[in-house]
């Protein structure tokens, strides 16, 4: 016979002081768009449930000191569709459009995507290229993180039992700034087999690269960064016709995770395909 | 321990007692008999589940039947008029869109929310909120068609 006491806080103080007393014999949940799968086949199976779906105050978006603060509870849905986030970070809005289906972000949440740590989650990539952290709250007080940071492994993040985490904070870019987020996947909106975040700046007067960030999901156990091509582009004029060395080589000692579908190979070849595709997108404006 | 659960559905209100555990679909098909609600993966991918909670279409079998407390729900049971079937409805007899019908509660509350929301909505918007339902059967190009047949019917525009 299952037992699972319900909790319904109402504010982040009623989930912290819950989380502080019931610790790990506790789970949250937001959207359940993950959690439901592993509640039902009992991969999960705590004896407390802590509904957070009804706090208010984690369900915003805000634009202020040059940043934009996502509650942990907004939607995928929001973003992708909502003011003024579209017309201040489109290429988040473009990148959440590309997960699952509208079902799955109707009810799907930021923080429960970014808590649910799937390598191959779609919003981790982009927001580290965006520069993006993460504001987690307990009982004990609040801290902020950078997202890069925030992952530790396969499902696991920085969270502690008593922690929530209550917001992203994501730099407004500046006016030179490009960004844009690819997926490959079996079909639209299934989960990537690679994904590819990236952000960089064009100095205007020079056109060299500066402040270049590449950031690729699903290929090991927390997203990573493509340091190699970074460093080979930073402060450099690429010719279209070199980056795809560039990506070659920069991709050449990653050993990508294999899944049922897909070799290690394979998604070592689709990173440097991806990379290259995002860059040209970036610098030369092509699709 | 059971929890009340209150939950108006298809404009009625009812008041049970479920485990924290059920999903909405359990909680539809299993306590209150609405069984036009289709359960086929019960994962989240197949939208067979799909219903439309405070106007947005979710997949009820990764829902709380909890979470769905103090919401107004609608089911496939809730959009015929006594006999008249609503004009969705009717559309996916008339463009052939049925052929084993276990997708059709889905795909047509997928194609209710959406055109709720955008009466004007193009094939490119219909295909897309059709997205996270998958039929076996037809080959979507019907069901596609019948969402457009709806939408311009109810636009008046034939
Ligand atoms: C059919 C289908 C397709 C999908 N496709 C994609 C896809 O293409 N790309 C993609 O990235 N994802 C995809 N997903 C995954 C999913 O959409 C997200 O990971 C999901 O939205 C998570 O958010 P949630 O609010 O539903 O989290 P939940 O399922 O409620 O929670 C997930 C985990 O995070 C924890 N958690 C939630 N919120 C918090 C918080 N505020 N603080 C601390 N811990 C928290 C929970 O305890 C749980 O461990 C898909 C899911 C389905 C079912
Ligand atoms: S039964 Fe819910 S999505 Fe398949
Ligand atoms: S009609 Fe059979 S699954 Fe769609």
């Amino acid at each position: 016979m299952r037992t699972i006491t319900y909790h319904e806080p109402r504010s982040v103080d009623e989930a912290c002081q819950l989380l502080a007393e019931l610790g790990s014999e506790a789970r949250v949940i937001a959207g359940g768009q993950s959690l439901m799968v592993l509640l039902k086949q009992r991969i999960v199976d705590p004896g407390h449930l802590i509904d957070i779906k009804r706090v208010a105050e984690l369900d915003h978006v805000r634009f202020d000191g040059g940043a934009a603060h996502i509650g942990a509870l907004t939607t995928h849905r929001a973003i992708e569709t909502g003011q003024p986030i579209r017309g201040k970070l489109p290429m988040l809005s473009e990148a959440v459009a590309k997960l699952g289906s509208v079902q799955i972000r109707n009810w799907g949440t930021v923080g429960g995507n970014l808590a649910h740590a799937d390598p191959a989650g779609d919003l981790a990539p982009i927001l580290i290229a965006l520069g993006a952290s993460v504001k987690v709250v307990s009982a004990r007080g609040t801290r902020s993180l950078p997202l890069e940071s925030f992952f530790q492994d396969f499902y696991e993040t920085a969270l502690g039992p008593d922690e929530l985490l209550a917001e992203v904070e994501v730099p407004e870019p500046a006016e030179d700034v490009r960004a844009c987020y690819v997926k490959e996947s079996i079909r639209l909106g299934d989960m990537a087999i690679v994904g590819v975040g990236a952000a960089l700046a064009i100095d205007e007067n020079s056109g060299r690269c500066t402040n270049i960030r590449i950031i690729v999901g699903a290929v090991d156990r927390t997203p990573v960064r493509a340091s190699r091509i970074e460093e080979a582009l930073r402060g450099a004029l690429p010719e279209k016709k070199a980056l795809r060395d560039i990506c070659q080589d920069g991709v050449a000692d990653y050993h990508p995770l294999p899944d049922i579908h897909f070799s290690s190979d394979y998604k070592r070849t689709l990173m440097a395909v991806l990379i290259r595709n995002v860059l040209e997108k970036l610098i030369y404006g092509a699709n | 321990m059971k929890v009340p659960l209150q939950i108006n559905i298809n404009g009625e209100d009812h008041e049970i007692l479920v485990d924290p555990w059920r999903t909405l679909l359990e909680v539809l098909r299993d306590e209150l008999g609405l069984t036009g609600t289709k359960e086929a993966c019960n994962t989240g991918n197949c939208g067979a589940c799909t219903v439309i909670l405070n106007g947005k279409a979710v997949k009820s079998c990764l829902i709380l039947a909890l979470q769905a407390g103090g919401a107004q729900v609608t089911t496939i049971e809730g959009l015929a008029d006594e006999d008249r079937l609503h004009p969705i409805q009717q559309a996916f007899i008339d463009e052939f869109a049925v052929q084993c019908g276990f997708c059709t509660p889905g795909m047509i509350m997928s194609a209710k929310a959406l055109l709720d929301e955008n009466p004007n909505a193009s094939e490119a918007e219909i295909r897309a909120a059709l997205h996270g339902n998958l039929c076996r059967c037809t080959g979507y190009t019907k069901i596609a068609r019948a969402v457009m047949t709806a939408r311009d019917r109810v636009d008046g525009r034939t």
